[in-house]
């Protein structure tokens, strides 16, 4: 016989003020099988917690039922209590008589009388729980970091440094991501290669890093501890291991002048190539859609001219399956296609450019070795327009959203043209200065006043060619008068969007994306760097819009998951979970199809001998989050959840209809 | 037609695309026939078509492990239950040869006694017939015959909003649970209905108004974008409730909503998402 104990919770004044809680612990007593209940101010302090624990061995109490807020907030709390108190902790109940009675309801007699059926209907359940008890399953202490920008290279190194293996995989032929590209670093100008590069080659050196550069990840099955994660080596065409890195035969490739991804366009490269001096690994690639050798089958310079015979035409594309214990994604962001915005004419006028693309010119490796001149002459620009909020915050024709780093960037931009250019003018066009990091505030106003950068705050209406001008004209908000400006170069601050294809790879990992295309946390506030699936973190701008520090941080927590997770052998299952009852289940796959986790999948059913009897869907326990949804779906009540199996539903409702 | 039907069951049986047909037979009296299982070519003569082959043989197929090589004879409406199956992983489409006839209508073999005559016409015709629109099945491997829709299209047929609750009160005090419109089913295949469990007991046997409801209700629920309406319950019912009705209007809803038609589908309603699936539950007024 069940022996029942009610604790019903004031939660200060949250539930005490609309509900008459002492009358909801009396009502509790009659209740069937309710041995002990009582009412306390805060159930969740200590000496709430205390109550309970002594109530369970003064009245043997074998389960409770807690009267007070969401199971979200508190359910672990009072699991913990009953387990230090001798039950087993999936015998808690806990009646919600905060979020979904006191706080919804006025003082009335009703609200009363809906907390005591709440009450019922939790003593109801947790007369039909049943002991629940938590699986292990082992840990692959091996990490893969799909990414190699900043938050990649961060997170890799910081995992190697706690002692793990790591594959990071990175799409393009080098590892350093959109930090490579950028001249210097807002607040402090350092110079971003300087302090990116080291730790690019820290990863190549590392033992327990394997760089797959020219890599994606194809498919990812299995669960936390234990993915199985499926690479495919795009062919470089280049043996690796035979490569010195010497570039003689960047030098002679006959397809020239094709436009470098890694110059934003500004410059251009060669079919064989890398993408930039310091590339790591510093082995080129062939670019097939481009190479002679592949589009017309004549060619060979490059193979010829290698002193150590390492081009290799015949290489093919190699996909691998490999095991993993923990993911961490951190695939960056996409510019902007302000292409979409035409008032900007980008794409028109050459002189019209983008951030990115300024950042290329102002670089010393970039392709005017760090010398500001304007695609269309040449010439060096005196009068700089730059434009801020290009596609963020503007629903009409990007998201709403800001961009976070556009400020920080143009201020570093201007800054930097007065160093390079000093009788130059730099205007900028601004919604609003968003400067809230350490040092941030001070940076802007370094550009304001020391360097004499023009704010003015206002939208930019128009651009048009006037000669080799380009006119730009707007209004200045603040003085409430139209603005025009006759500007040698124009800089666009596109905002960041995510990677185009950042829903197939969500899709990819079975993990969520918001409207936009970024990637999902599992909660904002309290677990940024975690996913909703366990075992796959993120990092850096795959989330949401980042700058570098925060980047940094983030790959540095969710490598700490990582380390965190891998220090343990095995881990705790949650026994929440489904199971199919494989007697009367009838394989019909709408439990595989409606699993949003594709944790069910239809298996043979073998007897003792080895005989195939039938098939039957089968609930992979490491993956399964307890949902409940194909219980739902089930028409033969054959997948059902542990915890809330159909007697304690129909308990449940039974108690409510009385 | 019987005759090319006959023919096509041989050709299967003889070149070993199937090991059996399943189709129908003269019945034990006039305007009925039986389902009919031919093993041989010799079988195959018993074989008939006519506007009495009104069971829908897809029934059989679950019957039989899914790497059986079964030939089956089915109406535009037993094709459907077919490709539902199909669906719901119960059937393997490679291993099934799909004899489609073209059908205009079958009788109500009870009607078609009072009338006299197996002729279809309005007054004969089996009641979902008035309600089809097919003339050729949706999957098959060939389609014998050709056939047009001469019925006059019954309309509209459940009661008034108003009174549902008291038409339906009343039918479902007739039923005896028998079961009946559950085991003819092509698309009922589990192996355990709810209304046979007992621990927790969602519906109890008793006969009553009450507890059949839930059984019916239930049933049309498992029955949303599966139901093909080939009237096979309707026609089984000892006690003539139009439990037909019930998921005729089940699928009304689900092509309103859901633009769906069951067994015209490569998935099953329930297990596909979209993001224009409007959801009725939250955004109904």
């Amino acid at each position: 016989m069940a022996r029942i104990g009610v604790f019903v919770c004031h939660c200060g004044t949250n539930i005490a003020k609309s509900v008459d809680v002492e009358r909801v612990a009396e009502a509790a007593k009659s209740f069937p099988h309710v041995k002990f209940a009582v009412d306390y101010k805060y159930m969740c302090s200590e000496p709430g917690q205390n109550i309970i624990k002594e109530a369970v061995k003064e009245h043997k109490l074998d389960r409770i039922v807690v009267a007070s807020c969401s199971p979200r907030l508190h359910e672990p709390t009072f699991q913990k209590c009953a387990e230090s108190a001798g039950l087993n902790p999936y015998m808690v109940e806990m009646a919600n008589l905060r979020e979904q009675c006191s706080w919804v309801h006025d003082k009335t007699e009703e609200t009363t009388e809906k907390a005591i059926d709440l009450v019922k209907m939790a003593v109801a359940k947790v007369a039909k729980d049943a002991p629940l008890t938590r699986g292990e399953i082992p840990v692959t202490k091996r990490a893969l970091v799909i990414g190699g920008g900043i938050a990649g290279i961060e997170a890799a190194l910081t995992i190697a440094d706690c002692g793990y293996e790591v594959v990071l995989v990175e799409r393009t032929p080098s590892i350093g991501g959109h930090m490579a590209m950028y001249d210097k670093t807002f607040p402090t100008l350092d110079c971003s290669a300087c302090i990116l590069t080291p730790k690019m080659v820290d990863c190549a050196a590392d033992p327990r890093i394997e760089l797959r550069t020219y890599s994606e990840v194809e498919k990812v099955e299995g669960f936390v501890g234990n993915f199985d994660v499926t690479i495919r080596q795009r062919a470089k065409s280049v043996d690796k291991t035979k490569c010195t890195g010497c570039g003689a035969c960047l030098e002679k490739c006959p397809s020239k002048g094709i436009p470098s991804e890694f110059d934003a366009g500004m410059g251009t490269r060669c079919s064989i190539y890398r993408p930039f001096p310091q590339a790591v690994p510093n082995v080129p690639v062939i670019d097939r859609e481009t190479c002679k050798m592949f589009k017309e089958g004549k060619c060979g310079v490059c193979s010829k001219i290698c002193p150590t015979g390492a081009i290799d035409y015949t290489q093919e594309d190699v996909v691998t399956t490999e095991k993993f214990g923990a993911i961490v994604v951190a695939t960056g962001f996409d510019l902007w296609d302000h292409k979409l915005c035409g008032e900007y004419g980008y794409g028109r006028y050459p002189d019209v450019i983008t951030s990115l693309q300024y950042e290329r010119l102002m670089n010393a490796s970039g392709p005017t070795g760090g010398k500001i001149k304007r695609p269309s002459d040449g010439k060096e620009p005196k009068n700089i327009v730059f434009i801020c909020c290009v596609g963020s915050r503007d629903a009409e024709h990007g998201f709403t959203y800001c961009s976070k780093v556009c400020c920080m960037y143009i201020a570093k931009q201007a800054i930097l043209t007065k160093d390079k250019i000093h009788d130059s003018e730099s205007h900028v066009f601004y919604m609003d200065i968003r400067s809230n990091g350490k040092g941030y505030e001070e940076f802007i106003g370094m550009a304001t006043c020391n360097c004499g950068t023009n704010y003015m705050r206002g939208r930019v209406s128009k651009l048009y060619p006037k000669g080799d001008k380009i006119v730009v004209k707007g209004n200045d908000t603040l003085i409430g008068k139209p603005v025009e400006i006759e500007a040698d170069l124009v800089v666009l601050a596109t905002g960041m969007q995510p990677v185009h294809d950042s829903v197939d790879l969500a899709r990819k990992l079975g993990v969520s994306t918001d409207k936009y295309g970024w990637l999902t946390e599992a909660h904002p506030k309290l677990k940024p760097v975690s996913m909703l699936t366990d075992g796959i973190y993120l990092a850096g701008a795959c989330r949401y819009p980042a700058d570098i520090p925060d980047t940094v941080a983030q790959a540095a927590g969710a490598a700490g998951k990582v380390a965190g997770l891998f220090a343990k052998d095995s881990i705790k299952s949650e026994p929440m979970i489904a199971y199919i009852d494989q007697n009367s289940c009838a394989a019909c796959g709408l439990c595989v199809s409606v699993c949003p986790f594709g944790a069910i999948e239809i298996e043979d059913v073998k007897d003792k001998r080895g005989n195939v009897i039938k098939q039957a869907a089968r609930v992979n326990e490491g993956v399964c989050k307890g949902c409940g949804t194909c219980a739902a779906s089930c028409r033969s009540l054959s997948a059902r959840l542990r915890g809330f199996e159909g007697s304690q539903i129909l308990n449940e409702i039974e108690a409510l209809a009385e | 037609m019987t005759d090319k039907l006959r023919e096509e069951a041989k050709r299967v049986l003889r070149e070993g695309i199937a090991e059996m047909v399943i189709g129908w037979a003269e019945g034990s009296a006039e305007f009925k026939t039986t389902p009919f299982f031919a093993f041989t070519e010799e079988d195959c003569d018993r074989l008939v078509w006519n506007t009495a082959c009104v069971n829908n043989l897809a029934k059989y197929l679950t019957d039989y492990p899914k790497e059986k090589k079964i030939a089956l004879c089915v109406k535009p409406c037993d094709s459907a239950s077919v490709n539902v199956l199909i669906a719901e992983n119960k059937v393997l489409r490679e291993n099934i040869y799909v004899i489609g006839l073209a059908c205009g209508g079958v009788i109500d073999p009870i009607k078609a006694a009072d009338a006299g005559t197996c002729e279809l016409s309005d007054a004969t015709a089996k009641y979902a017939c008035l309600h089809c629109v097919h003339d050729k099945p949706e999957v098959a491997d060939i389609v014998l015959g050709e056939a047009e829709r001469k019925l006059t299209p019954a309309g509209e047929d459940m009661p008034p909003f108003e009174e549902r609750r008291k038409y339906w009160e009343k039918e479902f005090d007739k039923c005896v649970r028998c079961y009946a419109c559950r085991q003819v089913c092509p698309n009922c295949y589990c192996e355990q209905c709810f209304a046979d469990r007992t621990d927790p007991k969602w519906t109890s046997r008793k006969p009553t108004a009450g507890e059949s409801w839930m059984f019916h209700a239930v049933r049309v629920m498992h029955m949303a974008g599966r139901c093909v309406g080939c009237g096979e319950c309707e026609r089984v019912c000892p006690k003539s409730i139009p439990v037909e009705k019930l998921s005729r209007e089940m699928a009304k809803y689900v092509k309103d909503i859901y633009d769906y038609t069951a067994g015209m589908g490569e998935k099953p309603l329930l297990g596909t998402y979209k993001d224009e699936d409007y959801d009725a539950g939250v955004h109904e007024e």
